[in-house]
């Protein structure tokens, strides 16, 4: 391996740029590392060159471990956004300068620069200074630069950002060309998709300083596992529609996912993709070569050199939610962007305002769907300390807020949230406040409510927000940092494996380190004992891929006690399952589950419920 | 006809942004009369009056003993001076744009205090740490060592009074590089020392050497702070500002002026140097 990073992390101000950040390059691959400005890129290119100490991690270079060696211990070759060329050498000199620093004689030198200068297409151009080419020769001279020591490992950061679209074009090339004919390890950091699915033979998507998703162009294009990863990538449409026992259903459609029918464990709500070119326009009333999804209204069609681009206007289905292209909240239909190709264009020409059967060709399913979280915005202390909380949890898990404001004025609420929310939406209260949020939550079919808990308050109060729709509820019960560790209780069996699953879709985003106990009664017979490890087990392995650090308890006795004193060996956050919902439907927070919420004092507690008719 | 025949003929076309003729004109006339009356007429008078008397009373004023002491006296205080301002400089300015320290700003702000103290007050602050009733003053004379009304306190006052320019040129030159290339020195596989001299170095060569050449006319010209501290003893601790003052006290104008154009040509010779390189800096296009 050639470039190797585990755990990288590192904090500005206690503010983790990068976190828990592992990435692999083999020899000879180009990778790009893509993620929006401010994701933390950067920092790992320097990172990896020495450039910055990490606060945590190991980087390693051709199976060599490097991370306590300067810079120029390790021998990456390190090409700049700005070029970073010796303004008062000339080029060769610009070209030479490792070489000279490692004593190597002049004439050998002048050799190895010229074979250089060759390489990257500026032969002849030794003598001139940097500020006599043009930025692209002058990146290309910082290319050749690079490469004089032959390092093994070749880091790039942002190389092309400050040149114009052919001779960026033209540069990658270029690059594509040295880097495949030295066979070198790269890492070549971008924000630009277009210059990522050009170059790349593996992309790596960041976001906030974390990993998203690593894959081929390819792969990442057509089977995103994250919503992150699959509008930042390309033109979306990204449905959310209801799972079924053999695909998804969107409106009247039934679609089958086949094998790719992806998701961790029960759960009620598929996060669906289609891209432009998968979806299929057809005269109103012809036969449909696809599922057919409704009709819809063009809204605007352009011409976009070997693509006709159109937006459509859907209405709404029962149960579907969209998630990208955006559409206005509550504006009662939603928009599908198409693309087809000139001879499509011919046979069934459009124009804004026409009616078309909408069609989709292929569907593909998330694996780690986005999270929509449900806000409930108090003044209370407890509710302040819960607006706190949804920020932070909003900005890490990149989740869509609907904020309902019961009785804090907007501008606090969004002062509180903070910057960074990709989206998000505020909603007054109108009359009672539980029927208001059973109301928005019907609209936006929550993964999650947050909510304020007074102390004292949390059983009842947990038992009516339940009730309020179909959503999992987090108390918070005093201002703090999200956590660091968290203690799942949970019961062995599908409820259990509920609150492991649903634990680590949210945690994983923030790097909690999780410890799953399950109680036994006091001398227990073998078989429950058995079935209790082997659940243990299973709950670790499932948190693990997610990058959730796991470990695992069993307990025995009464559950309560233990349960408080594994809670006094220091955890930030307690997760309970509620008990199964009686004949009735009702879900009621009594029993082990009450005492422990009027125990565990300002401790934020996530409450999980399971679906029963999930676990078939 | 084309249309363009008939249209009405444009105004005539002025930059709006420019000012009128008239108002320029004045401001030219104005910046050179005051430069003429306050620059190059008191320059001339220097010279006239130091020549008046004819070249040989010139060259015996300038070759006077006590005249060769303060010049050595000066050029002694500016060669101790502007190499210690030049390492306090670039320290200054690399500690500044380089890390991030708590204090910073402070230090920044610090580096200026010479500017915005008077000269006069800047050597009575050294008379109160160094005279015989000073903090130091006491402890270090009975050990022997005089600093006040020495040439140490001339060193010391001349420093302090200079400390700004060099760090002044630097701090914004080395902001707006940035340090890229130090970077991509180190990657390459230089020794921060290597890094240091061959690309950090050159990379504010102009602008350091330009900050030199403040500090060093101004090291050669200071009167006020070196007055203050230097006793005025004639053939010790007269520098060339401090004896032309003395010679003119004493009536000898004509010597008084020949000094001076020591000075005045120092000086000039200074400005020579900004003005060549102001345009190697322009014409090298950056530092």
């Amino acid at each position: 391996m050639s470039i190797c990073v585990q755990g990288l992390t590192k904090r500005y101000d206690r503010q983790p740029v990068v976190a828990d950040f592992s990435l692999t390059v083999p020899a000879g691959e180009l990778c790009v590392l893509l993620g929006p400005s401010g994701s933390g890129k950067s920092t790992v290119l320097r990172i990896i060159a020495g450039l910055l100490a990490p606060d945590a991690g190991r980087v390693s270079l051709h199976g060599r471990d490097v991370t306590g060696l300067p810079p120029q211990a390790r021998g990456a070759g390190f090409v700049f956004q700005s070029y970073a060329l010796f303004r008062s050498m000339t080029v060769a000199e610009n070209v030479g300068f490792a070489l000279a620093v490692r004593g190597v004689p002049r004439a050998e030198r002048r050799h190895r620069v010229d074979e250089l200068l060759e390489l990257v297409g500026l032969g002849g151009l030794g003598r001139r200074l940097p500020r006599q080419l043009s930025g692209g020769q002058q990146q290309r001279v910082a290319l050749a630069r690079a490469l004089a020591h032959r390092p093994e490992v070749l880091l790039l950061d942002e190389p092309f950002g400050a040149l114009d679209a052919r001779i960026r074009a033209e540069l990658r090339r270029s690059l594509r060309e040295i880097q495949r004919e030295l066979g070198i390890a790269t890492l070549f950091v971008t924000h630009d998709q277009e210059e990522a699915f050009a170059l790349a033979d593996r992309i790596a998507v960041m976001a906030l300083g974390r990993l998203v998703e690593t894959g081929t162009p390819r792969e990442l294009y057509l089977r995103p596992q994250t919503e992150f990863v699959a509008t930042f990538l390309g033109a979306a449409n990204l449905l959310v529609g209801e799972a079924t026992a053999r695909g998804v259903r969107i409106g009247p459609v039934d679609f089958p996912l086949g094998g790719d029918a992806g998701g961790e464990g029960a759960q009620r709500r598929v996060q669906v993709l289609f891209r432009p070119e998968d979806v299929a326009l057809v005269a109103p009333g012809a036969p449909s070569p696809a599922p057919l999804l409704g009709t819809g209204t063009v809204e605007s069609c352009a011409f976009a050199g070997a693509l006709e681009q159109l937006r459509l206007r859907l209405p709404p289905f029962v149960g579907v939610r969209a998630i990208a292209p955006p559409v206005p909240f509550g504006a009662g239909s939603f928009a599908i962007v198409a693309s087809r190709p000139p001879h499509e264009a011919h046979a069934l020409p459009l124009a804004p305002g026409d009616e078309v059967g909408v069609a989709v060709r292929r569907l593909h399913a998330l694996a780690h769907p986005g999270l929509q979280f449900l806000l409930l915005a108090e003044p209370s202390p407890e509710g302040l300390a819960a607006v706190g909380w949804a920020g932070e949890l909003t900005r890490r898990t990149h989740a869509r807020l609907a904020v309902l404001l019961a009785g804090l004025p907007e501008e606090t609420a969004r002062q509180r949230l903070g910057s960074g929310l990709p989206a998000v939406t505020f909603h007054p209260v109108r009359g009672v406040v539980e029927a208001a949020v059973a109301e928005l939550a019907r609209l936006t079919a929550p993964d999650l409510l947050l909510a304020g808990a007074p102390p004292g308050r949390g059983a009842t109060l947990g038992a009516s927000l339940l009730a309020t729709g179909a959503h999992h509820l987090l108390l918070v019960r005093a201002e703090g940092p999200l956590p660091e560790r968290a203690l799942v209780c949970a019961a062995v069996g599908e409820p259990g494996k509920e609150d492991v699953a649903f634990t680590g879709r949210l945690l994983r985003h923030l790097g909690t380190h999780v410890t799953v106990l399950t109680v036994l009664p006091a001398a227990s017979p073998a078989a429950p004992r058995t079935q209790a490890e082997r659940f243990l087990t299973a709950s670790a392995r499932t948190l693990e891929p997610l990058g959730v650090p796991a470990a695992t308890r069993l307990g025995e006795g009464d559950p309560e006690a233990e349960i408080l004193a594994v809670l006094a060996g220091g955890a930030e956050l307690l997760v309970l399952g509620v008990p199964l919902p009686k004949a009735d439907g009702a879900l009621s927070l009594d029993g082990i589950a009450g005492r422990l919420v009027e125990r565990t004092g300002d401790l934020p507690l996530l409450v999980i419920r399971s679906f029963p008719e999930m676990t078939t | 006809m084309s249309e363009r025949d008939r249209a009405p003929a444009a105004p005539r076309w002025r930059d709006p942004r420019a000012e009128p003729p008239a108002v320029r004109r004045a401001l030219i006339v104005a910046a050179v009369a005051f430069l003429a009356l306050f620059l190059l007429l008191p320059l001339l008078v220097v010279f006239v009056r130091a020549l008046e008397k004819g070249t040989a009373a010139y060259l015996a004023a300038i070759a006077e003993p006590y005249a060769r002491a303060a010049a050595l006296l000066t050029l002694r205080t500016a060669a101790l001076v502007v190499p210690a301002n030049l390492l306090f400089g670039l320290a200054a300015a690399w500690a500044v744009t380089r890390f991030e320290f708590r204090g910073k700003n402070l230090l920044v702000t610090l580096v200026d205090a010479p500017f915005t103290v008077s000269p006069v007050v800047a050597g009575l602050l050294f008379v109160l740490l160094f005279g015989a009733q000073g903090l130091f003053g006491p402890w270090l004379l009975a050990r022997g060592v005089k600093i006040l009304f020495s040439w140490p306190a001339i060193a010391l006052v001349t420093a302090f009074v200079t400390m700004p320019l060099v760090a002044r040129q630097l701090i914004p030159l080395m902001q707006a590089q940035g340090s890229d290339e130090e970077q991509a020195a180190l990657t390459l596989g230089a020794s921060p020392w290597r890094m240091f001299f061959r690309v950090a170095l050159p990379k504010v060569r102009w602008g350091l050497l330009y900050g030199v050449l403040l500090c060093n006319a101004r090291a050669m010209g200071e009167f006020g702070a070196v007055s203050v501290v230097s006793g005025h003893i004639r053939g010790s601790t007269n520098t060339l500002p401090l004896h032309v003052e003395i010679l003119y006290d004493e009536y000898q104008f004509q010597a008084a002026f020949a000094v001076a154009t020591l000075l005045a040509l120092l000086g000039l010779l200074t400005l020579a140097a900004q003005a060549l390189l102001d345009w190697r800096l322009r014409r090298r296009g950056g530092a």
